[in-house]
């Protein structure tokens, strides 16, 4: 055996001696398993969206020495005369919850962001990949930013810019990683998930440039996070915790914790699934979720859409389909609150997948929307049209997108495709 | 191809090329899994775990040149979740293929093979995965400290532990500490 005083140089050649063993045996199982799972969409990883308030504006009072009102009265008129016209000219922004007017549809192309005003309109370029590959984030709810990263020297970076593609700037100066953004209610914070020096934590990066805030959630790790309606002084962290299940936390703008839901993470579907997918109603007086559960002679167990009042009470489970095999997952709030968007699907080789609605009172079961789309990689993301009246939902595999009417549930394709799901700019009724 | 390249496609849903990028990291997952569990069945659904979780969260993988960093970890948080949700269970230890004689290799014998074995039984899994991370899988104590969610200075007292009780069971005379650590890799 290795001598005392080598033992520690020789111990990585003495446990791959003892350990490596070849590929292992179930090498194709895993490959077989793999294959029929469904990749999660791109955008999950980036963007979650929530109603955003209204952002204030104070403007600038200048007290005047009564001796040179005479002179500056002049001064003030014209003054005035320019705050009107500014004001004047200044966009409306859409109200902070609810239906808004369908702004400009915005998608990734060609490590580009990509703008149509319309559905059938013209494209044009929004962000450009000629400084580095960017990645679109979306709007801010308010329709005047949007958010994106942009990959310099290798490593990916958040950047913002005005709606229109102009003053494009660096909001943090660090690297992302592996992160999960979304922007405050008020349009100056934007909520990071990444890891800082390997492990995850929630910064709250300021637009201004003042130093992030840093959410201190203890030994559990932050995974996603939402900002509840309808002020954003609270975020919802969904974080791994110190036994490896999955758990909410409430935590306040300033990053102090408020409390976490003590959410059961029975881990039947891995540890990253359990209680995932939180979505507020626009009043943030509800959350809807996914939830894991058992079914009868299934240890995996089938993934099912919860709704919970925002304090963790009374939790429901909303009606489970017809077919109980489908999995319904990745809840979505219409803009009026009275529908909850859904994803149904199989995992299999002949994979399906397709949107469905809910009450969200949770009064009926789901009603399929739109189209059903198969194979292995059928997976389905969507997102609201801003005005409530459009589906929109992508298919990562084929890069379509389809318009759907959730009333009727009639569906058009668009005659683009999109590197990945499109999104609105909120605009002003 | 490159392994950004091969992670790209990958990210994109090509499953080819996560087959080949996992074929070349399999074999060590495995043997980091089995030494942390001593069962190989659990070893096996943990890693089965971690890289259908990789798979499915491939796309949310911004920096191809830490793969290997994201796959050890979600390796060995599997492994230590499995054991999480085992811990009022004995864990059936089955007779492993490191515990037959293995013709073809020299370099080790069965009787240092058994003195690791019983070495590494003594300790508990979460000393069992510092020592996987970082002599088996050749990660960087700062790094296997943040893969762990634990302190460096733990990730070290850890590592001393695990070696200071391994050279014990193996040689039978201990150590002083410092040495333990100054054997490791802090870069």
């Amino acid at each position: 055996m290795t001598s005392p005083r080598r033992f520690e140089q020789d111990l990585p050649a003495l446990l791959a001696e003892t350990y490596l063993a070849g590929i292992p045996d179930y090498r194709d199982d895993l490959f077989r398993q793999t294959a029929r799972t469904r990749q999660r969409p791109a955008w999950s990883f980036l963007t979650r969206w929530i109603p955003m308030d209204v952002a204030t504006r104070r403007l600038p009072f200048v007290p005047l020495p009564l001796r040179t009102i005479g002179v500056v009265a002049l001064i003030i008129i014209l003054a005035l005369a320019a705050v009107l016209v500014a004001v004047g000219s200044h966009q409306r922004v859409p109200p902070p919850f609810g239906p808004a007017r369908n702004g400009p549809l915005a998608y990734m192309q060609s490590d580009a962001i990509l703008v149509r005003d319309t559905i059938d309109g013209p494209e044009r370029v929004l962000i450009g990949a000629e400084a580095g590959k960017v990645n679109f984030a979306g709007f801010s709810r308010d329709g005047t930013r949007l958010l994106f990263t942009r990959t310099i020297g290798g490593s990916d970076y958040l950047f913002m810019a005005d709606a229109d593609g102009r003053g494009e700037r660096r909001i943090l100066a660090s690297a992302l990683h592996d992160a999960y953004i979304t922007w405050a209610p008020d349009g100056r914070t934007v909520a990071v998930s990444d890891e800082i020096d390997f492990v995850r934590k929630v910064m709250l990066v300021h637009v201004d440039g003042t130093p992030p805030t840093i959410v201190d959630l203890g030994d559990s790790q932050p995974t996603d996070m939402v900002w509840r309606p309808p002020t954003g002084a609270e975020l919802l962290v969904r974080a791994t915790t110190r036994g490896g299940g999955q758990d909410f936390y409430l935590v306040r703008a300033d990053g102090t914790l408020i409390r976490s839901y003590g959410l059961p993470s029975p881990l039947r579907f891995g540890s990253f699934w359990d209680n995932s997918g939180p979505d507020w109603s626009p009043d943030g007086t509800h959350l809807a979720y996914n939830r894991v559960e058992p079914l009868d002679g299934d240890l995996v167990g089938h993934f099912r859409v919860h709704v919970m009042r925002a304090d963790g009470t009374g939790d429901i489970v909303l009606p489970g389909p017809a077919d109980p095999s489908l999995h319904e997952a990745w809840p979505l709030w219409s803009p009026d609150g009275k529908s909850i968007a859904i994803e149904r699907f199989v995992f299999d080789s002949d994979g399906q997948a397709r949107i469905a609605i809910f009450p969200a009172d949770g009064s009926a079961g789901a009603r399929d929307i739109g189209p059903t789309t198969h194979g292995e990689d059928a997976g389905v993301v969507k997102t609201w049209a801003p005005d409530g009246t459009r589906v929109i939902s992508y298919v990562r595999a084929t890069r379509e997108t389809f318009v759907i009417d959730p009333l009727t549930g009639t569906y058009e394709k668009a005659a683009w495709t999109a590197a990945s799901e499109p999104d609105f700019r909120r605009l002003a009724p | 191809m490159d392994q950004r390249a091969l992670v790209d496609q990958a990210r994109g849903g090509d499953h080819d090329a996560f087959t080949i990028l996992i074929d070349v990291r399999l074999a060590r997952l495995d043997a980091a899994a089995r030494l942390i569990l001593r069962d190989p069945e659990l070893a096996r659904d943990a890693v089965q775990e971690a890289l259908i979780r990789a798979w499915r969260d491939l796309p949310g993988l911004r920096d191809p040149d830490r793969l290997d960093a994201w796959l050890h970890r979600l390796t060995v948080n599997a492994c230590l979740d499995l054991v999480r949700r085992r811990r009022r269970r004995v864990i059936e230890v089955e007779l492993s293929p490191i515990d037959m004689p293995n013709a073809a290799d020299t370099a080790v014998s069965l009787d240092d093979r058994q003195l690791i074995e019983h070495a590494l039984a003594r300790l508990d899994p979460g000393h069992r995965a510092v020592v996987a991370l970082h002599y088996l899988l050749g990660m960087p104590l700062p790094e296997v400290a943040a893969s762990l969610r634990i302190p460096l200075g733990t990730a070290k007292s850890r590592l001393h532990y695990a070696l200071a009780a391994m050279r014990t069971t193996v040689t039978g005379v201990a150590e002083p500490a410092a040495e333990a650590v100054a054997g490791g890799q802090l870069a």
